[in-house]
């Protein structure tokens, strides 16, 4: 097994762990657990292929840090999203958050 | 290389250990740490795939990230230390499946060069490979 396939292999199961906590997760905050996991999936992938594929540009780094920006944004937006839902309706279950269905 | 290899399975084993353990407790508190852990192991997988940048950056940022994520679940929750046995979880069947299929390899992952069985992707049938280098498949 080569240090790449070691890393997709983490990727990949970050990523089905992430989208098992976002799916299954009744609260805003662990739905945003699991996103993050899923992010954080992504950018071992992009970390391995520019690490193991083409060392010598800088591309694939650039590429990590717009998904960690993606991150600090999503949590940012998410807790702007929970205070908002708290301050309204007292609690940030989204079983009881029906109306935002579209 | 073998080094770098016993590195990449160990952040690599932390990281999802500590990404399953996020949702096998019930205490809130105990998963925004364990998701803490997750993201420390993956800033030492990056390190131990030599992009030490990346690697100090996801250990200062997602620290502090995950420490807000604390205490905003004892802000939010209901039951923040899972003392009361609340269920907070819905439609299991389908987010297993969904997360079983997402983390699993398909069939012929490993077909390629120095892989197992069948021809290389690059000479499958299916595969085209464009002017300008990528390839795509159809199947």
């Amino acid at each position: 097994m080569t240090p790449l396939l070691a890393a997709l292999l983490v990727g990949a199961a970050l990523f089905g762990i992430g989208l098992y906590g976002a799916l299954s997760q009744t609260n805003l905050v662990m739905i945003m657990m699991g996103v993050e996991l899923m992010l954080g999936g992504a950018m071992v992938n992009l970390v391995a292929f520019w690490r193991h594929l083409h060392p010598e540009v800088y591309a694939g780094q650039m590429f990590v840090l717009i998904v960690m920006t993606v991150m600090a944004l999503e949590a940012a937006v998410g807790f702007g999203v929970a205070i908002a839902r708290f301050r309204a309706k007292g609690s940030v279950e989204m079983e009881e958050a029906a109306e935002l269905r579209g | 290389m073998t080094g770098q290899l016993i590195a990449v399975a160990f952040f690599g084993l932390a990281a999802i250990g500590f990404g399953a353990g996020v949702f096998l407790t019930r205490s809130m508190v105990r998963s925004a740490l364990a998701l803490l852990a997750a993201m420390a192991a993956l800033g030492g997988l990056f390190l131990a795939l030599e992009a030490e940048f990346l690697g100090v950056l996801q250990l200062m940022m997602m620290g502090t990230e995950m420490t807000l994520m604390a205490i905003f679940m004892v802000m939010f929750m209901m039951d923040p230390g899972g003392l009361g046995q609340m269920e907070m979880t819905h439609q299991k069947r389908t987010a297993r499946a969904a997360g079983r299929s997402g983390a699993w390899p398909r069939p012929g992952w490993r077909s390629g060069p120095g892989g197992g069985g069948g021809p290389a992707l690059h000479q499958r049938p299916s595969c085209r490979i464009a002017p300008w280098g990528w390839r795509s498949w159809s199947a």
